[in-house]
């Protein structure tokens, strides 16, 4: 166990240090392995083996899909969608980025791109209705979260692969407390926008509610495409990502034309770029899940967390604290890889679903991204907005709190994330 | 739409879908400072071109294999899926040279932006190094699994019965390009600090 709690100080250190997560973890991975006398090829072997899978595919597919979808036109025609419903509503914008960002997550398995694409349209036009900027940024960060909460989510797709969990599962998991993370920002929106007297609009006409409606089927139909396929049993998770990806690249070409054919291979490079420095991290946490498992920590942790006489809910809150620390200065990609091989055997021990523990892990990941000083969100919105990042901060707070309330809703009534897996699948 | 002005003004003054400066990973990205021009990122690293090509390809011939399979075509077959994997897996770790080169790889650099220029570099240095020696060490290992692999003639299991060498190969092939990327990376940093000193 000291030389595990070594390990992991070496670890943060090197990270600090600002070493690439693939660097820092698989260098030390592969000297503990070497250590352990394991043979270089068995390395190589368990540095590769774990791309031989169709699963894997799902990774780059989404984060295509993502990549066009956020600058392809198509979150643009749910906003205006989302407004023809929501706008006429004291607070109205910001109610139409909640519900643009609810429908734009179903189809976007990254958050940064949902703020992003939310951020470039709704923060001038919210500034240009006279919300405090502040305000303004709060919603847009706080919403963009949803991207990796409502499935298709890219951070359930690898916590799937590393822990070996029913992909479909854990992306219905998402489903209710996603929505309930929606609901909790609009009531609070509601509130604010009537305690600010934020102004209120006058509604549309109907030919412009029908045409902003008629605009977002093809986006709209994206979710529908990807539910349908997985859960109708059409589509696998990869087969569903590659359509999601191939529909989202024809709607920005051919329908909102936010894209140019020539827009399409640097794109892509984009994306795959993107997806390479995950890859790189998945493959370093393969090794130190390997070094883990050669070296029986994991068996000899959950001895001496037994002998603690700890409970489960203990056990969630205190990795809930570790994960909301590690937030702090880590991406929450390396706090998922770097803990989970860790955590994933006292799992079983304590009699915690791991589907409900990485609707856990999402919504710390959420809270990662919206604290400084490494909250990536934060930086986002400061860039969009030209705004300094204390604003945004200040208007991310009481989303913040918010988002802490759904934690502990999701930490302790573990209905709220598997209900919905155990009704479908049983 | 009311907005809909504002949009059509944002629309106008939008860059290419190319151009993001955040792209998307799934709540992952690297430093918003270390990201360079996209279509600049693109051509800078040849390994990543390679890479994107190689990924739309691997995208339209698994699109084909579901096609094939709900069709129930006699093209059909588990080589769509091998083929797609093995091509995804070049794809992405020949990416992950590009990502050398564009300084894309995800690190925690919220401690190295408090510290002075000096020890930057030197930390600077430090990452180049640690991810020499790992991409290194990758290859080598790469290598002996190839070498394996061939030695024992093992093959995939659909019936075009592909050499899973063709496969293994991206280890060591790839990371011998990040390698020479981090040398390339090493060698400018010594190269610029040495500029200083002089």
């Amino acid at each position: 166990m000291t030389f595990l709690a070594i390990a992991f100080a070496i670890l943060l250190v090197l990270l600090f240090l600002g070493l690439p997560i693939f660097a820092a973890l698989g260098g030390l991975s592969i000297v503990l392995l070497l250590l352990g006398h394991t043979p270089p090829v068995a390395i190589g072997q368990v540095a590769i083996d774990k791309l031989n899978a169709e699963t894997i595919l799902a990774i780059p597919f989404f984060v295509i899909a993502a990549q066009f979808m956020e600058r392809g036109g198509i979150a643009k025609s749910l906003i205006d969608m989302a407004e023809a419903w929501l706008g006429w509503l004291r607070g109205g914008l910001a109610l139409t980025c909640v519900g643009a960002t609810t429908v734009f997550a179903a189809v976007s398995g990254s958050s940064v791109a949902t703020a992003l694409a939310m951020a470039t349209v709704l923060v001038p036009a919210m500034l240009v209705r006279g919300y405090d900027r502040p305000f303004a940024l709060g919603v847009v960060g706080a919403s963009g979260t949803l991207g990796i909460l409502i499935p298709p989510s890219i951070i359930l797709v690898i916590f799937g692969l590393i822990a070996e969990t029913s992909i479909p599962r854990l992306f219905l998991a998402g489903i209710i407390p996603g929505l309930l993370q929606g609901v909790l920002f609009a009531a609070f929106i509601i509130f604010y926008a009537t305690w600010k007297r934020l102004p209120r609009p006058s509604p549309i006409d109907l030919r412009q509610f029908l045409w902003a409606n008629v605009r977002a089927v093809p986006a709209l139909a994206l979710p529908i495409v990807i539910f349908v396929g997985i859960y109708g049993g059409y589509a696998t998770i990869a087969e569903a990502a590659a359509l999601s990806s191939i529909l989202s690249i024809f709607a920005s070409l051919f329908i909102y034309r936010g894209c140019g054919f020539r827009d399409v291979i640097p794109a892509i490079s984009k994306a795959t770029r993107r997806s390479a420095s995950i890859i790189m991290i998945v493959v370093a946490a393969m090794l130190f899940g390997h070094w883990l498992t050669e070296t029986r920590m994991p068996a000899e942790l959950v001895e001496s967390v037994v002998a603690t006489d700890l409970k489960a809910w203990q056990f969630l809150v205190m990795m809930s604290i570790a994960m909301l620390a590690l937030g702090t200065v880590l991406e929450g990609l390396a706090i998922v890889l770097i803990t989970l091989p860790l955590v994933l055997p006292l799992l079983l021990q304590f009699g915690i679903e791991p589907v409900h523990y990485a609707i856990i892990v999402v919504i710390n990941i959420e809270l990662a991204m919206l604290t400084p000083p490494v909250g990536l969100n934060l930086f986002v919105l400061s860039g969009v907005a030209k705004a300094p990042v204390s604003e945004v901060i200040r208007g991310i707070i009481p989303f913040l709190f918010l988002m802490l309330l759904l934690l502990i809703l999701v930490t302790f009534f573990p209905m709220l994330s598997l209900w919905l897996p155990d009704l479908v699948f049983g | 739409m009311r907005i809909r002005g504002l949009i059509q003004n944002l629309r106008r003054k939008r860059r290419p879908c190319s151009t993001t400066r955040h792209g998307a990973g799934g709540g992952i990205s690297a430093p918003a400072h270390a990201e360079r021009e996209d279509g600049a990122g693109m051509f800078k690293s040849i390994e990543a071109t390679l890479g994107s090509i190689i990924m739309l390809c691997a995208l339209l011939l698994f699109l084909s294999g579901m096609v094939f399979r709900l069709t129930s075509s006699p093209l059909s077959g588990g080589w769509v899926s091998e083929v797609s994997i093995y091509l995804v897996a070049w794809g992405l770790l020949l990416s992950a040279a590009g990502c050398v080169a564009t300084n894309e790889h995800v690190r925690a650099d919220f401690f190295l932006q408090l510290m002075g220029p000096g020890l930057r570099r030197v930390a600077n240095i430090l990452s180049s190094l640690a991810g020499l020696a790992v991409c290194s060490a990758l290859t080598w290992f790469g290598y002996q699994v190839v070498e394996f692999a061939l030695s024992w003639d093992e093959r995939g299991p659909s019936y075009l019965q592909i050499p899973t060498a063709w496969f293994y190969a991206a280890l060591p092939v790839s990371m011998a390009a990040c390698s020479l990327r981090y040398l390339i990376e090493l060698y400018r940093q010594i190269r610029s600090g040495v500029q200083l000193e002089e």
